[in-house]
């Protein structure tokens, strides 16, 4: 049997003592989604999520930064492929055991991938990346002709 | 039989996901799961972006309270291009019913993911009845 999100509709509280909570729940719901653009299926399939992400500028180049909390490195790739960067990966629920019982899953799990396409002065070969209390953060270089120049111009 | 709901609820602000905007701050509410082991509860918030040194766990009057900060924002040299993460930290809070030992709890943070283990009371524990 696959995982199947929690959702409070399937464990509706009686009326009329947790209005309040119903509320509540319907504007997690609707903030989660706008939060992170994450798909919110039937529930029955595997859930395909995007995870929240900023990019940032500076002179020097980009940063790309990724909450993916509860994520081990070693299940992200990125890729660059003709200057479109690709965050893809899965995540993992934690082990339990059998005698377990889970009594709410809020949390987003499975497969992941973002795509964003980026300038092409970006150094392709100097891209790093780090990982970091859940966000991932990616560092993308521009090359020396894209980044702003200051020319002091004599006036003769 | 105890159910889960009357030991533990979920008792964060109604206003949303941004539950209050206390002076700059936005404070979402992380995401959990709550998995009841035998001998505990144990409470998994996503967090990420908090830095440790600003999480706070509180029980107080029978309610827990998570809050930590995020810390790590854009600097002024930067221009952001693209925003979805919204908040500068997070707070949620739950009743605890009896039942649970309010002198144990433990918390530990790793890769953005806060672990709170709640212990059960005695009372609470489930035992195997042996077949004479």
């Amino acid at each position: 049997m696959s995982l199947v999100r929690w959702s409070q509709a399937r464990d509706l509280p009686t009326f009329p003592s947790d209005v309040l909570n119903i509320q509540r729940e319907i504007n997690r719901m609707f903030d989660s989604f706008f939060r992170s653009g994450r798909n919110e299926d039937t529930g029955l399939a595997p859930a395909i999520w995007s995870p929240a992400t900023d990019i940032t500028e500076d002179d020097h180049g980009y940063s790309v930064k990724v909450e993916l909390p509860g994520v081990k490195k070693d299940d992200v790739k990125i890729t660059m492929e003709n200057s479109v960067l690709t965050i893809r990966g899965e995540k993992k629920q934690e082990q339990g055991s059998m005698k377990d019982s889970v009594h709410r899953v809020e949390r987003m799990y499975g497969t992941f991938q973002r795509s964003f396409t980026l300038p092409s002065s970006v150094r392709s070969e100097k891209i790093e990346a780090t990982f970091w209390d859940g966000i991932l953060t990616i560092v993308l270089p521009k090359a020396e002709e894209a980044k702003p120049k200051q020319v002091d111009v004599k006036v003769k | 039989m105890t159910r889960y709901n009357e030991v533990m609820t979920n008792r964060s602000q109604d206003q949303g996901l941004r539950t209050r905007t206390d002076a700059d701050q936005r404070l979402l509410v992380p995401a959990v799961d709550v998995i009841e082991t035998p001998e505990t509860y144990v409470l998994r918030l996503d967090i990420p972006g908090a830095a440790k040194e600003t999480i706070s766990v509180k029980l107080e009057g029978g309610v827990l309270q998570v809050r930590a900060s995020i810390t790590d924002t854009a600097r002024e040299s930067e221009t952001v291009l693209y925003s979805e993460m919204r908040g500068t930290g997070y707070e949620r809070e739950f009743s605890l019913g009896n039942g649970i030992d309010r002198e144990r709890v433990d918390a530990a943070y790793e890769h953005g993911v806060l672990t709170v283990t709640l212990h059960k009371s005695d009372a609470l524990k489930a035992r195997e009845i042996r077949i004479q």
